[in-house]
């Protein structure tokens, strides 16, 4: 190539303003197995007083959408384009520079390039400049403006459902243009025409229904905490108190339920329990607001608003002052970025005060809700409890940041240091894929199920990578995060990318180092596997 | 020799033959996937680029089919979650024939025998065929990891009916 800059006419002379034949705003979507979410149960849609509830999946050719299905899709843009300031700025200011295009998993993973963030959102841009701009109703194509036909729609459910809304894209962006509230919008107008996928709406119905993702009823919430109890005692030899819906407790407790049903979660609730028994927390579980994950977040505003509203009707109800949250990722992202604007500010509670330390936590002033870890954290950092780091020896620990608590809270230095003074081998992984700049478990935002399992491992091998860059140096065979979906998704992420490395919370690892009142010599930690002895395939590898 | 002419032009071939692999995803991706940097912001491209020179080392030296197996694992397991159907999925060792032809047609000489080669050409073929089964093995881990995770839902589902959750 010549050195000499071309000048602007010859410049312009090398524009071609024909619409290549192969360009990206023909959509033709192939849905291909193994690689989409299936569509919403019917009875759910219905229950949720959804629109356009029916049997049909996401490979069929006829979607049977109402016949004005166009029209409710662009009124459903016009409505949010004034209720959304946001909304309007995202559409109109992307000077498509690409610093975002490269920072998707999706894309990274799979170089295709509608995942590359500035893309997809340009999906529902092009559709916006032709309905609601000058330019698209005069210029069309030239100017980036396409109309709104039954592809598109299908290539905005492919699409906006391969977008975990972690976040990541925008942490670049110069225009601070967050793609993850242009897909939440996306969903919210593919739910208009009944458009949906059935890894969210059956957890929201269930949550409406018995309080919970999976439907658990309140007897079986309540026996699946006291099964821990009895587990916990088995273990430690200490019997600990676990209230349900006691009123006039101090705090209440919200957890995301897959930390009673799921593994490894349940190991992480085993934590919890000793160590609010050790501290003597005066607080209470409960049933109703028996879930701190929010899938209604992934549907729609007002669903989220509904769902999120439990917990503070919970905390009226029962009396409490304030509220500790467990180890969820979207429950933080909605509790810190919507909760205080949707359903607070909750004048009624106080603001969170530690009965042990006597720290205020004044930076939750207005929701009155903190993250266990910054509870934990404080107590730590003030001697509170005593620990025995060398009950983690058998793990070697690196530790995942989930995108909501990294990017929506900024909660990074107290899972960290809860890590480093309960455990004695801690490794990071490289400085761009952790903290603000962590890369997605591929499978947040409701796309973790498994008939979805191809996307979620294309999406989960930046993270993967970066987890088998510590295994081989440093023989990490622990993978730490903070968040439900995560410690659900993660472990099939390691087994295809990097087996022999497990999947932990947090808490498990305070549980397993706290040291109680009256316990037993502890030979085995909260999974049952005798502590302190490094696996012998470890052994070899140092 | 055709094997020191191979050796001789490593760099231009491994190079050439990861330019065909990265063009079959077309030319957004292939840039991006050819972007050296950060092997952490870039992993297919960096796992490629790494595998695809230790693929070809292997050959043409010791040609160890344990070897081969363990450096194809890394590229095959990435092309077998990319929704590629199974002859595209494992084609990109036929584009390493692609890769060296203009070496050998460029500098055709009397040194290179006829023999020698078909004998390339053979164990080529034969990476295709280590390459089909390693695909085969990582879409069956895909479906025993698909089904595990079935079980572990309906299990909890099971335990709820059961009523002691
Ligand atoms: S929010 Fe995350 S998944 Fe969505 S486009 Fe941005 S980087 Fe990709
Ligand atoms: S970084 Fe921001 S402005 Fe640049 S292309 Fe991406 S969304 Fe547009």
């Amino acid at each position: 190539m010549s050195d000499k800059k071309p000048t602007p006419e010859e410049l312009f002379s090398t524009i071609d303003y024909k619409a290549s034949e192969k360009d990206w705003s023909k959509p033709h979507i192939k849905f291909k197995v193994g690689t989409y979410n299936h569509s919403g149960v019917p009875k759910n849609v219905e229950y949720l007083e959804l629109p356009n509830a029916r049997k049909w999946q996401p490979s069929d050719d006829d979607w049977q959408l109402p016949d004005n299905w166009k029209e409710i899709i662009i009124d459903g843009i016009k409505e949010r384009l004034d209720k959304f300031r946001s909304l309007k700025i995202f559409m109109d200011i992307c000077v498509r520079c690409g610093a975002c295009s490269d920072k998707c998993h999706f894309f990274i993973g799979s170089g295709d390039p509608k995942n590359m963030p500035v893309v997809r959102a340009e999906l529902l841009r092009s559709i916006y400049r032709n309905d609601f701009t000058t330019a698209g109703k005069i210029l069309g194509r030239i100017a980036g403006a396409r109309e709104l036909t039954l592809d598109v729609l299908k290539e905005w459910f492919y699409y906006f459902y391969q977008c975990t809304q972690c976040r990541r894209c925008s942490l670049f962006c110069p225009y601070g243009i967050d793609t993850a509230e242009i897909t939440i919008l996306v969903r919210e107008l593919l739910n208009l025409v009944g458009v949906n996928i059935d890894w969210v709406i059956t957890p929201v119905a269930n949550s409406f229904r018995t309080g919970n993702h999976l439907g658990i009823q309140p007897h079986g919430f309540a026996d699946s905490i006291e099964f821990a109890v009895d587990e916990l005692e088995e273990l430690t030899g200490v019997k600990v108190e676990a209230p349900i819906n006691r009123k006039g407790a101090e705090v209440l407790f919200v957890s995301p339920s897959a930390d009673y049903f799921g593994t490894p979660h349940y190991y992480t609730l085993l934590g919890y329990l000793a160590l609010f028994h050790e501290v003597g927390l005066d607080y209470t579980w409960s049933t109703f607001a028996s879930e701190g994950g929010n899938f209604g977040s992934f549907v729609s505003h007002d669903l989220m608003k509904s769902l999120n509203m439990k917990i503070y009707a919970e905390a009226k109800r029962l009396g409490v002052k304030w509220i500790i949250g467990g180890e969820c990722g979207h429950m933080w992202r909605v509790l810190h970025q919507y909760m205080d604007t949707i359903n607070g500010p909750a004048d009624f509670l106080e603001v969170p005060v530690s009965p042990i330390t006597g720290t205020k936590f004044d930076f939750a002033k207005s929701t009155k809700m903190i993250h266990i870890c910054e509870f934990t954290a404080d107590l730590i950092k003030n001697n509170k409890i005593k620990l025995d780091k060398s009950r983690n020896d058998h793990w070697k620990i690196t530790f995942h940041d989930s995108c909501n608590p990294a990017r929506a809270m900024g909660l990074i230095d107290e899972p960290r240091f809860i890590i480093n003074s309960t455990c004695n081998n801690f490794y990071e992984m490289p400085e761009n894929t952790i903290k603000e700049q962590t890369f997605c478990c591929g499978s947040g935002a409701g796309l973790g199920t498994e008939e979805n399992l191809e996307m979620r491992l294309r999406g989960g091998l930046p993270r993967a990578n970066a987890v088998n860059f510590v295994h081989e140096k440093h023989g990490v065979n622990l993978l730490a995060c903070i968040c439900a979906i995560d410690k659900a998704t993660l472990p099939p992420l390691m087994e295809y990318w990097v087996p022999g490395v497990e999947v932990a919370g947090v808490h498990e690892f305070v549980g397993n180092a706290l040291i109680m009142k009256g316990e037993n010599e502890r030979k085995v930690d909260l999974r049952g596997e005798p502590i302190g002895e490094p696996e012998p395939e470890l052994e070899e590898k140092q | 020799m055709l094997n020191k002419l191979l050796r001789r032009n490593t760099s231009k071939i491994v190079e050439r033959w990861l330019g065909l692999i990265f063009d079959t995803y077309g030319e957004d991706a292939s840039d991006f996937f050819q972007k050296k940097g950060n092997r952490f912001a870039n992993p297919v491209g960096s796992i490629f680029s790494t595998n695809a020179e230790l693929i070809f080392s292997e050959l043409i030296n010791r040609n160890d089919k344990e070897h081969l197996s363990i450096f194809l694992q890394d590229v095959v397991k990435i092309r077998a979650i990319q929704e590629l159907p199974p002859s595209e999925a494992v084609n990109f060792v036929y584009l390493l024939k692609k890769a060296i032809k203009p070496e050998v047609i460029d500098k055709r000489s009397d040194s290179i025998s006829l023999n020698d080669y078909l004998d390339l050409q053979e164990s080529i073929d034969q990476l295709a065929l280590l390459t089909f089964d390693i695909y085969q093995e990582a879409r069956e881990d895909i479906n025993r990891i698909r089904i595990n995770e079935l079980k572990k839902y309906a299990a909890v589902i099971n335990k709820q009916h059961d009523g002691s959750v």
